[in-house]
């Protein structure tokens, strides 16, 4: 009975934590003229840095978009 | 670590170790041919056991000990029912009735533990396993099958009770007596509420401040966790749910174990749904939301004393549909031809902490009830950036409620006496873009006395209540934003209770003070797809509501007619500008002075002789509301009939066909809109399952079913998906299997 129960404790605990699990990379663009352009993949603290500073082209900073619809 | 082991031996120092010293013993029987009842559960009550039958329908039970108390009997195919015992009694006999339409059950809800055929006030009070016998998506919509309450929901992710014809901040939701807390003001935020461990709800229609203070205008929906193991046993249940309408896995598993002095309990659940399909074959973009929840319970009974307390942790992550870039929207632009599960922008992350110390001090002639919880709401909203969130908003609540209990005259004459208090504190992260609602602190305070007095067939009940709620905000263009609400609230109500009728009439008053959004919102609602702009000198809401209710009991035949009317004054409400903010639509908080809701429900249960095992149930329920602006008034549910059919079989074969259940639902056409909102058509669904028993033991339990058979395509009137046309999910065809095992402890 024990056996069981630690049996199922433990099969609900890994469910748990498999879910858990998340992928923090994303293809980002940026929008130009009604077009999107690809600028790549980004993960982690770039992606981060990426979404909060933009994508920076010559003197022009684009907002970006890391997500799709 | 040390700061939660403080906590801990707070919580715990509550507790009276010391062992019951009475015992009461009793046999369970059958009303109609006086055979014992194996296997029926008798629950005490106020102390919140039970134990289980024996094969000669015999039981007995630790008493405390107290001048008297509740015996409830409960059994598969019978009406449960309550007796009040005598303390220091030693024998009872329980007669249960085959089962008609339940209306004996003890209700918690209300100022105490009572049966509901002797509360003044009317609560619907039903078990989880009734409304989820056809399969349920969400806590939602298994609440929605209770006459008068609808839900509102945005996708399977997201639905909100619906109380009357309102819902939002005006309906108070409660578990084990602990008020939830999670941002419940937004449409498109969850109730961060699992069927795990839970056994069943009641329903408290119209306001009920008397009890639960601000904000209980339209209702109080609260949810009762299942018994623990009976005395002395263990027992082991899991569910696994497959739904392929949405590729959808639900699976739970709960541990209960009683022993002498301490009994507890302990699971998990973990659900996961993919976009939902329509009925024209398409899926629902961005439908998507799985949820883990764990939960636990752990309780002492005393000499003279019961004690829970009880944990419980959720997370869901909820795609937002109706999104999109593309400035010539139409409602193909989110229907797509794949099912995807995997998350994507805009989404929600909920994670709800709820924690609750309940105890319960018995003594000759009273009872004191302390409630002491606390509740975390974590709110993430992520819009346009996959790191930045828009909104990241954290609730906390620290609340307690101190009730007195006391009969001066034996149990005739009931004085509850009490005060309540909630502190919470509202702050946003610093990383989120948005600030719909400011940081803020809410202390809310209230002090209330009720009487109830009970001679043959009546039973009475009056109460006064004062509350005040301080509300503080950080708002940049004022220095020190501060507000003071009070309301006064009474409540009065009698029922004439006989073994075959019963009439119940009662007043109510209720108030509800403007919430943070109302007063002070101005900016972006992307769930909502709206921009909001409050008002800072709006007033509170009051509600004054008058409820009948008629029970006529025949042999074969119980008919319920519960009609209503609840007069809101300073009813506040969004009103659309007619301009919209970067594409956004833009809306305003305004008030009304009056609008009037009314409207009535209707049971009817039919349990014919000649068919022991048919149960044909019906309801109906109807809402209308009346403003000097007849344009105001969003989201009244339209009038809706469902009916349930359920033909129960016997037999102890390997494999037993044990029930079917069909269920039809008629949502009627709403006109009665506001500004801008468009009106809604008629819809039937019709829904089915049947049920099975596996094996000589019947440990298992497999149900299959179908929801939506016809494959009806249908938008409801309150779904948050009508403004961008998206019907509700197509057929659903389901498997679920449940084992339940159980063992005695030596």
């Amino acid at each position: 009975m024990k056996s069981t129960v630690f049996f199922l404790f433990a099969l609900s605990t890994a469910l748990l934590a498999v879910s858990c699990k998340r992928d923090h990379c994303h293809a980002c663009h940026y929008d130009l003229n009604g077009a999107e352009v690809e600028i790549g993949e980004y993960c982690g603290d770039e992606l981060e840095a990426i979404e909060a500073e933009g994508y920076r082209v010559d003197t022009v900073t684009y907002e970006v978009h890391c997500h799709e619809h | 670590m040390k700061r939660i082991g403080s906590i801990l031996v707070v919580f715990f120092g509550l507790f009276q170790f010391d062992l019951c010293g009475q015992s009461i013993r009793g046999h369970v029987y059958d009303a109609d041919d006086s055979t014992p009842i194996p296997f029926a559960m008798v629950y005490l009550v106020e102390a919140d056991k039970g134990m289980m039958t024996d094969s000669l329908g015999a039981f007995e039970i630790g008493t405390p000990e107290l001048k008297s108390f509740h015996l409830r009997a409960e059994a598969l195919g019978y009406e449960s029912t309550s007796q009040l015992i005598a303390g220091g009694s030693d024998y009872v006999s329980i007669r249960l009735l085959a089962r008609h339409l339940d209306l004996h059950e003890v209700t918690v809800s209300g100022a105490m533990s009572q049966a509901r055929s002797e509360n003044p006030f009317h609560i619907e009070s039903r078990k989880l396993s009734d409304l989820t016998a056809i399969a349920a998506m969400n806590m939602g919509e298994a609440i929605a099958r209770i006459p008068g309450v609808y839900q509102s929901s945005l996708g399977n992710g997201i639905a909100k009770p619906v109380v009357r014809g309102m819902q939002g901040m005006r309906v108070v939701t409660l578990m084990n007596g602990l008020r939830i807390e999670s941002q419940q003001w937004g449409g498109d935020h969850g109730m961060g509420i699992s069927e795990l461990g839970l056994g069943n709800v009641e329903v408290i229609k119209g306001p009920a401040s008397l009890l639960y203070g601000a904000d209980a205008l339209a209702g109080v929906v609260y949810f009762n966790d299942a018994p623990h193991a009976a005395m002395k046993s263990r027992e082991v249940e899991t569910q696994t749910l497959f739904q392929e309408n949405t590729r959808g896995i639900t699976q739970r598993v709960m541990y209960r174990e009683s022993r002498s002095k301490v009994r507890w309990q302990l699971g998990a659940g973990y659900a996961n749904h993919a976009d939902f399909r329509l009925p024209n074959g398409r899926y629902a973009q961005n439908s998507r939301f799985n949820e883990a929840v764990l939960k636990s319970v752990l309780s002492f009974n005393g000499k003279r004393s019961v004690h829970h307390l009880r944990y419980s942790f959720s997370h869901t992550t909820t795609g937002i549909p109706g999104h999109t870039h593309d400035s010539l929207a139409t409602p193909e632009s989110f229907q797509v031809a794949d099912q995807r599960r995997t998350y994507t922008l805009p989404a929600q992350f909920f994670n709800n902490h709820f924690l609750s110390s309940d105890n319960k001090w018995f003594r000759e002639q009273s009872e004191i009830q302390l409630l002491l919880g606390f509740t975390s709401n974590r709110l993430i909203e992520y819009d346009e950036k996959v790191t930045i969130p828009s909104l990241s908003m954290g609730l906390t609540n620290a609340l307690y409620t101190l009730k007195w209990i006391h009969r001066p005259v034996g149990e005739r004459f009931k004085i509850i006496s009490g005060l309540q208090g909630m502190h919470q504190w509202n702050s946003n992260a610093p990383n989120a873009s948005d600030r719909l609602v400011p940081d803020s602190r809410t202390l809310d305070q209230g002090a209330f006395l009720t009487t109830q007095y009970g001679k043959d067939v009546w039973n009475v009940q009056a109460g006064v209540r004062y509350d005040m709620r301080f509300l503080t905000a950080d708002v940049s263009d004022v220095s020190d934003f501060s507000k003071r609400y009070s309301g006064l609230n009474v409540s009065a109500g009698g029922v004439y209770h006989q073994e075959r009728t019963t009439f119940r009439a009662s007043f109510s008053s209720g108030f509800r003070a403007p919430h943070l959004t109302e007063l002070l919102s101005n900016g972006f609602h992307h769930g909502a797809l709206r921009y909001e702009i409050g008002d800072r000198d709006l007033n509170p809401e009051y509600a004054q509501q008058v409820d009948l209710t008629a029970e006529l009991t025949g042999e074969h035949l119980v008919v319920v007619y519960n009609p209503f009317v609840n007069r809101i004054r300073d009813f506040i409400y969004l009103q659309p500008l007619g301009y919209s903010v970067d594409g956004i639509p833009a809306f305003a908080y305004k008030a009304l002075s009056e609008v009037t809701y009314y409207g009535n429900d209707v049971g009817l249960h039919y349990h014919p002789h000649f068919a022991h095992d048919l149960h044909l149930e019906t309801t109906w329920s109807y809402i209308q509301a009346d403003s000097p602006s007849d344009s105001s008034v969003s989201m009244l549910p339209p009038q809706r009939i469902q009916t349930s059919l359920r033909y129960t079989f016997d037999g102890d074969a390997l494999i037993r066909l044990k029930e079917i259940n069909v269920m039809h639902t008629y949502m009627g056409a709403q006109r009665t809109v506001a500004n801008r909102e468009t009106p809604s058509a008629a819809y039937q669904v019709v829904d089915v399952a049947i049920g099975f028993s596996l094996g000589r033991k019947a440990l298992w339990d497999l149900r299959v079913g179908c929801k939506n058979l016809l494959n009806e395509q249908y938008i409801d009137h309150l779904s948050r998906l009508k403004n961008i046309e998206m019907p509700a999910p197509g057929r659903n065809v389901y498997v679920s299997l449940n084992y339940r095992i159980k063992s005695t402890i030596k």
